[in-house]
């Protein structure tokens, strides 16, 4: 059936129903990765999905569904599941669909390269980065994954105010996960590098990075637990700074689930820190002109020079708030699309020399348990190097660092020029942070 | 969900065109997901997830793809791409006799999730809503969410077998925030069961609230954690975490065939201390991590893993059973349709020890009593593992002295299960998702108490 005649039956048979209002997303999946291990190909994958979400409306109570197929039993399954569910959601909050107002910019369509580029070649280049990595240095034991992979996501959002978008966004990434040994201790080296096209991703590059690294964590051994001077490498503070995305959410501040309830227009960290939601940041891969929702999305701080700014809403938590929604619906939550955070003063090595004494962060483990985004707090387990007299000395393993998220955030004494995209939607700098808890060997 | 004659013509192409194995895995799964917050239904949604997944190997390679589209020029159209990925010629002409393989079903569902209405599910969810409110006035919010599914599957391999099965599950997840002053705390308990609704006759919903009230209550009033080595006593049930990331993950053949296990080439050797046996069982009776056949077809079993400490066997799926040289041993799992199965743990747990709990936290001068487990996670290759305790107190001269927050307890997997010392008699399981390289599965950990001579703890210098 065409999306077309599929979406008038839904919404047809959505008003028979008895919704008022609907809204239906379709989202055309394309992925493909292959995973090099050995120079055979260990794992492979080549998929094509669809996903159809549902919304409907009634009194301003919304309700949800989902498929996977374009026929006749969904139009059917779509509208009285949700109906069911509209039965039993009791919530006090109203709820809406999009009527298009505000500024669209142009619909965003990429532009797949690298689906262009021949299976074989995507092989190769995993083939020959594990290659790379393994002729680094004898050193390197085994890379456990070599990949290469691509995705395009096609979303389109209808409904029944007349809104009708379409657009497309899509990236690339190469990465080499491995193990050096000096016949001790086992040490792993990654390294990842995303982009829009083939051209972006230097693949030797990525597998000399992660050699090196692993290389640079032979010997490591754990400090002694205390207080510590510490830079965050830019990707560590990357991905502290997602696994506590939930608290800007407007619903999580609402329901009483953010530490940053009541800290709107007040200052939650330090003056030189901006970070910016940029959803057509030129040098992310992704880049969308609306949210799930069809609102028009647009780039705003939300920390502005260590004041906060605004939290991301929703139709719903704008309502309850009495604000505009701010087009940050993606993937069901509240959450910003390419998170920007403003070029420092020093360079990687001028923080070194600032740091004086400390640790460097450059890797961590446990996020996804070891941060409670209710309180802010987090203990997670990390890699990284000790620094004394301004210099590296020594490679350092088997620590924890812990803190609240709010108070490493004033606590934040310099930013470096060292932006990079670290990950599909981040692009941030490594930061020097007055003092950090770190939990080590001895007490 | 395909018919037979469909299924045997792609498989006899794909062999016919030079693969040595092709295996065609389909998925039908409708599924219920529901949240209240503060006692009202916020978001109701339902699912129904449709899709088929194609697998090949040639020699030491294997490749998958999936799509929605279940047509036959659809699916012979991603087979030979698959082919072609492989580069492979020279197949051979024959024709494989596809047997139908009867499941015999170990987990009766007596209520079917799809049989019951929403509204009596949301009952449910407010009656462990009360039980975390009630318990205290400290408990400022609670956050419920209900989840049940029905997949039914089926797969079909060169090596003739047609196979069939039906999962459910169901899991209650309660999520309860205390206040006190300006500090705020959560508790989590989130048990679940390869059961229908039934499973809410064995267990009273009102006491998953009233156990995620109690920590979050007792953590909101504790101090942080000390930092530093120290031994750590681990409560049973959800503990088995720590043999799970320590272990478990480690002993999957996806690491194992590669080399890059800490475990790999150690069959037989002495790992662990002596008072560690460990299984994985995915043969349990209605357990979160239990299934009649893997999702390769292959019937779960009962894999005892490491006996008085020395290392018995490994966990191994199809593709890499042949790399090892041995045979699969029903591991085999996956997600859904969008993963390639690879070798995974079902219901994994250390066999219980001669000793009752207040034993062993007696004979404890000064450490950490991990009472309640959060998640974790571990680098196979390397051992290092983490993993948070969610309520923690401090152990003072053989007695539980006070409540302490924000602990992480990290280690290396080869180290910590030598350390384990002391092993008590009161076995039990905790649920939770397992994730890996084929997604996100159901996965039971469990153990009776335990005491870890030394492990990092971490928590904030004084």
């Amino acid at each position: 059936m065409r999306i077309e005649d599929f979406k008038d039956k839904v919404f047809s048979y959505a008003k028979k129903k008895g919704f008022d209002e609907c809204e239906l997303r379709f989202t055309r999946e394309r992925e493909f990765g292959v995973v090099v291990s050995k120079q055979n190909i260990d794992n492979y994958n080549d998929a094509d999905s669809l996903k159809v979400t549902f919304k409907g409306l009634k009194d301003s109570k919304a309700a949800f569904s989902s498929c996977e197929i374009v026929d006749e039993d969904s139009v059917k399954f779509l509208v009285d599941s949700a109906y069911e569910n509209l039965l039993v959601t009791d919530t006090l909050e109203e709820d809406s669909i999009y009527d298009g107002s505000g500024e669209y910019h142009n619909p965003q369509f990429f532009k797949d390269e690298f689906e262009k580029l021949p299976v074989r070649n995507k092989i190769d280049i995993a083939k020959t980065m594990e290659q790379k990595a393994m002729a680094f240095d004898k050193r390197i034991a085994m890379v456990m994954m070599s990949v290469y992979s691509h995705e395009r996501y096609e979303v389109s959002v209808f409904n029944t105010k007349g809104l009708n978008l379409s657009e497309s966004a899509g990236l690339g990434a190469a990465y080499v996960y491995l193990v050096a040994s000096d016949g001790k201790k086992p040490k792993r080296g990654f390294k990842v590098k995303f982009g829009s096209k083939p051209s972006d991703i230097d693949p030797e590059k990525v597998a000399f990075e992660a050699s090196q690294e692993a290389l640079s964590q032979l010997g490591a051994e754990s400090i002694p637990s205390g207080k510590y001077r510490a830079i965050l490498r830019r990707d560590v503070f990357s991905e502290l700074f997602f696994a506590f995305m939930p608290i800007f959410s407007a619903e999580s501040v609402q329901k009483g689930l953010s530490p940053l309830k009541g800290k709107l227009n007040s200052k939650i960290a330090s003056e030189i820190l901006t970070v910016v939601d940029d959803p057509l940041f030129e040098k992310a891969p992704i880049k969308r002109s609306f949210d799930n929702e069809g609102v028009p999305t647009r780039r705003k701080p939300f920390i502005d020079h260590g004041v906060l700014t605004t939290y991301f809403h929703s139709l719903k938590s704008a309502k309850r708030d009495g604000v505009k929604p701010t087009g940050n619906v993606f993937t069901y939550k509240c959450t910003p699309l390419n998170v920007v955070v403003e070029v420092g003063k020093k360079s990687y090595e001028d923080l070194i020399k600032q740091l004086e004494k400390g640790v460097i962060i450059t890797a961590l483990d446990g996020l996804h348990s070891g941060v409670r985004t209710v309180s802010g707090e987090f203990s997670v387990s990390a890699l990284g190097y000790y620094v004394e007299n301004g210099a590296i000395i020594k490679p350092v393993e088997q620590i924890t660092i812990s803190g609240n998220i709010l108070e490493l955030l004033r606590r934040i004494e310099e930013i470096g020029t060292d932006c990079d995209l670290v990950s599909g939607s981040a692009y941030f700098p490594s930061i020097l942070v007055e003092n950090i808890d770190v939990a080590g060997s001895g007490s | 969900m395909l018919e037979n004659r469909i299924v045997e013509r792609l498989i006899n192409e794909g062999i016919r065109k030079g693969a040595d194995f092709v295996e065609i895995f389909a998925e039908d799964r409708s599924s219920t997901e529901m949240t209240m917050i503060d006692g009202r239904v916020e978001v109701a949604s339902s699912g129904r997830e449709f899709g088929i997944g194609l697998r090949v190997f040639k020699d030491e390679q294997q490749v998958y793809a999936y799509t929605n589209d279940f047509s036959e020029k659809q699916l012979s159209l991603v087979l030979n791409r698959l082919i072609d990925a492989l580069e492979i010629k020279n197949g051979v002409e024959r024709s494989i006799n596809m047997i139908n393989k009867d499941v015999k079903n170990s987990h009766l569902i007596f209520f079917y999730p799809q049989d019951v209405s929403k509204s009596e599910k949301t009952k449910i969810m407010k009656r462990a809503h009360e039980g975390a409110k009630n318990y205290s006035n400290l408990i400022s919010q609670v956050v419920i969410r209900y989840w049940d599914y029905d997949q039914k599957i089926f797969i079909a391999n060169s090596d003739g077998l047609i196979s069939q099965d039906r999962r459910v599950r169901t899991r209650l997840m309660v999520n309860a925030v205390a206040t006190k002053d300006s500090e705020q705390e959560s508790g989590f308990f989130g048990p679940g069961a390869a059961m229908g609704i039934e499973f809410f006759n064995l267990l009273d919903p009102y006491d998953v609230g009233v156990e995620a009230a109690r920590i979050a209550d007792r953590m909101v009033r504790a101090d942080y954690a000390p930092a530093g080595k120290m031994p750590v006593v681990i409560s049973n049930a959800f503990g088995g975490v720590i043999f799970h990331e320590a272990c478990g993950h480690a002993l999957e053949a996806t690491s194992v065939a590669k080399g890059a296990s800490v475990f790999a080439g150690k069959l037989g050797q002495k790992i662990a201390s002596d008072c560690v046996s460990a299984v994985d069982d995915g043969t349990i009776p209605n357990a979160w991590g239990s299934n009649n056949i893997d999702d390769e077809g292959t019937p779960t079993q009962r894999n005892l893993l490491i006996e008085n400490g020395i290392l018995k066997t490994y966990l191994v799926d199809r593709f890499h059973s042949k790399k090892m040289g041995i045979q699969p041993n029903g591991c085999g799992r996956r997600q859904n349709y969008k993963f390639a199965p690879t070798s995974r743990m079902s219901n994994t747990f250390i066999l219980p020890g001669k000793f009752l709990p207040e034993e062993i936290i007696a004979a404890t001068e000064y450490g950490l009593y991990a009472k309640t487990m959060g998640g974790g996670s571990v680098h196979p290759a390397t051992g290092e593992f983490n993993f948070a305790v969610a309520e923690g107190y401090l152990i003072e001269k053989g007695r539980i002295t006070k409540p302490v927050r924000g602990a992480t307890l990290i280690g290396k997997g080869s180290e910590v299960i030598q350390k384990i010392d002391m092993v008590g008699n009161d076995l039990s399981r905790g649920q939770g998702m397992c994730g890996s390289m084929s997604g996100s599965v159901p996965a039971d950990v469990g153990q009776p108490t335990i005491r870890v001579t030394e492990l990092i703890v971490g928590g904030r210098s004084k």
